[in-house]
């Protein structure tokens, strides 16, 4: 059997251009449903974990998908937001723990998740570097954050500057990395966690500037008794720090401050549905479960999956009909030399030995190569939970 | 097939009491060959010859235990050819016989020295056997005159340095028997003469009895014996030298 391998090595080796074609194309056609099902696999069991991880999602009335993959994955969108109150009424009732998210905003392009400590203990996230941003102004990032922009706990990160030209907003916000989270494999990794005051600052809601009485004169345009007009030239701080953290303020009715959506983590399975029927009952809010809502999406994104693992199918039959043509007409142009080793006395059907050994090898050899292209491809290929 | 007939004597190659038969077109009587008996001794050399279609080639076949006879005797290097299976055949002939085609037929994608150790390379000779028979090849190719064509390709090589190469595979396993079948039939008539002292020489050399299938009446003097297959019926192994 050695010597007939040792010819079928030789006659690929010898016809290198053909034997490299036909590796190309079966590898090709292996890596791509390969690849295919191991992405949908990662995917499938990313997002469905992700979900089941988050008992109840409340947000305002609306698209039920835009709000569970915005709490879930911090997917960008507009979403109507929940005034801060509700979360109060809700944390009455005693029936869970309610996580408060705001993620309006972004810092170098990675999203701005405003929330409460409540999330970190929930999500498991401990500081590998640093501490959690418990204060004014403090972000702590995800570890892919950290690596991609290089920043670690004491270096600044700047907000992305919403409206730029629109001089009423407030300017982009110098903010402090209090720490650094490890990796975890979520979309976590990607995100800018701070304490949900900072989100109301980047809205413009909160501001700090000079105490009123330490106003410039200059600057005041009128003074009454219970206030105090100034010019639009008094400056408004663009960086919290300890010094004028305790100037900042908001306007307005703090119990209207906005916030995106709610986690809740109920006592007992019982609160939860019992906290989800009053919520959807009530009408002005909505209270969604992650993992019905992503058992939707899949469920239509599988869909599309089973036709293009037909299509993979197809392509593979295709590949192996044209590689059995190849391999057919080859056998008849060896004819003569399979006559030769006959006569001279190879084992009965040596022809077919050659030619099912070079197969094999061909067969191999792709299936090795398509093997280490699709755990690269999903080495390397960008997250695409995380992206999601 | 007669176990109860006398042993055939110390022979590289004996036929005894062969008869074979195939059918030809439709229509037409099919062809029958019968070898009363022939019989070849160590390092000797006979020519066949005969006319086309007179059974040359299947008397070639026969002996190298291709065909099968339907009755009679064939037998190489004292084994009974005509009593072993299929695959026992194939390992004999792989062990005992060695060919030489009329186009050569080496297998254009090995070299020459991969091209005269493929009967070793078919009946799964382990290492030790290879690398002997490597150091029997380059012995081969010294003696045929190819030692610097060792690393070509077939298609590197002139139609004589193929006949060459195609020698030195017959002769490589150390065969009882060396079988031709037109060897020359490509050649110029110097080069086919060369080629044929050559297969003599390395045929004798080695103790091998030597039968070849030729065309050319020119070279038949070179020959121990030559036999005319159209009268093997009647007494082919009686005949002596140039019979």
């Amino acid at each position: 059997m050695s010597g007939i391998l040792f010819l079928a090595w030789r006659h690929a080796a010898a016809h290198r251009a053909r034997t490299s074609l036909l590796i190309a194309c079966v590898a090709l056609a292996l890596w791509v449903p390969w690849t295919a099902g191991a992405l949908a696999g990662q995917y499938d069991q990313a997002l469905r974990s992700r979900a089941a991880e988050t008992p109840l999602i409340i947000g305002a009335p609306g698209n039920r998908y835009d709000l569970t993959l915005a709490a879930l994955y911090f997917r960008p969108s507009q979403l109507e937001t929940v005034p801060y109150q509700e979360l109060e009424r809700l944390q009455e009732g005693g029936r869970a723990t309610f996580v408060p998210l705001h993620m309006r905003f972004t810092a170098r392009g990675y999203p701005i998740v405003a929330t409460s400590v409540e999330y970190v203990e929930f999500r498991g996230l401990k500081p590998a570097a640093g501490r959690h941003a418990l204060r004014l102004g403090e972000v702590a990032l995800g570890a892919d954050v950290a690596a991609a922009l290089e920043l670690q706990t004491g270096d600044a990160l700047l907000s992305d500057p919403t409206e730029l030209y629109d001089i009423s907003r407030p300017p982009a916000l110098k903010m402090r990395v209090a720490g650094v989270y490890p990796p975890t494999g979520t979309p976590d990794d990607g995100a800018v966690f701070c304490d949900v005051r900072t989100a109301w600052v980047l809205e413009g809601i909160a501001h700090g500037h000079t105490p009123a009485e330490k106003i410039d004169e200059s600057l005041v345009l009128s003074r009454a008794d219970e206030s105090v007009s100034v010019s639009g030239a008094l400056m408004e701080y663009a960086e919290v720090t300890e010094e004028n953290e305790d100037s900042f303020h908001y306007h307005g009715d703090t119990a209207l401050l906005p916030l995106s959506a709610v986690l809740a983590i109920p006592v007992s399975r019982k609160d939860g549905t019992l906290l989800k029927s009053a919520v959807n009952a009530e009408g002005r809010f909505q209270a969604v479960t992650p993992t019905a809502v992503i058992g939707d999406l899949l469920g239509v994104v599988f869909r599309i999956k089973a036709f293009f693992d037909l299509v993979g199918v197809f392509l593979l039959g295709t590949t192996a009909l044209l590689v059995s043509l190849v391999f057919l007409l080859s056998s008849r142009l060896r004819g003569a030399e399979m006559r030769t080793l006959d006569r001279i006395g190879a084992p009965r059907r040596v022809g077919a030995s050659l030619i099912g050994i070079e197969a094999a090898l061909v067969l191999m050899i792709a299936g090795a190569l398509a093997g280490g292209a699709t755990a690269a491809t999903l080495r390397w290929l960008p997250d695409l939970v995380s992206t999601f | 097939m007669s176990s109860d007939a006398a042993p055939l004597p110390q022979t590289c190659a004996a036929l005894r009491g062969v008869s074979f038969e195939y059918a030809r077109a439709a229509g037409t009587r099919p062809f029958r060959l019968e070898v009363e008996e022939l019989s070849l001794t160590p390092g000797e050399a006979a020519a066949v010859i005969g006319p086309s279609g007179s059974g040359k080639t299947t008397l070639v076949h026969l002996c190298a235990g291709i065909l099968v006879p339907e009755a009679g005797e064939v037998s190489v290097g004292g084994v009974r050819l005509d009593r072993l299976s299929d695959g026992e055949r194939r390992r004999e002939r792989a062990r005992q016989v060695g060919l030489v085609f009329q186009e050569f037929e080496l297998l254009d994608y090995l070299n020459a020295l991969e091209n005269i150790l493929v009967p070793l390379r078919i009946r799964g000779a382990d290492r030790g056997e290879l690398r002997s028979g490597r150091a029997r090849a380059t012995e081969l190719a010294d003696a045929v005159g190819i030692t610097d064509l060792l690393g070509r390709l077939p298609a590197q090589l002139s139609q004589g340095e193929r006949q060459r190469v195609a020698i030195a595979r017959a002769l490589v396993t150390d065969p009882a028997l060396v079988l031709c079948d037109e060897p020359t039939g490509n050649l110029d008539p110097e080069a086919a003469s060369h080629a044929v002292d050559l297969l003599l020489e390395q045929a004798r050399a080695r103790g091998a009895a030597l039968l070849m299938v030729t065309h050319d009446h020119g070279l038949l003097d070179r020959f121990d014996r030559v036999i005319d297959v159209t009268t093997l019926a009647a007494a082919a192994g009686s005949g002596g030298p140039n019979s």
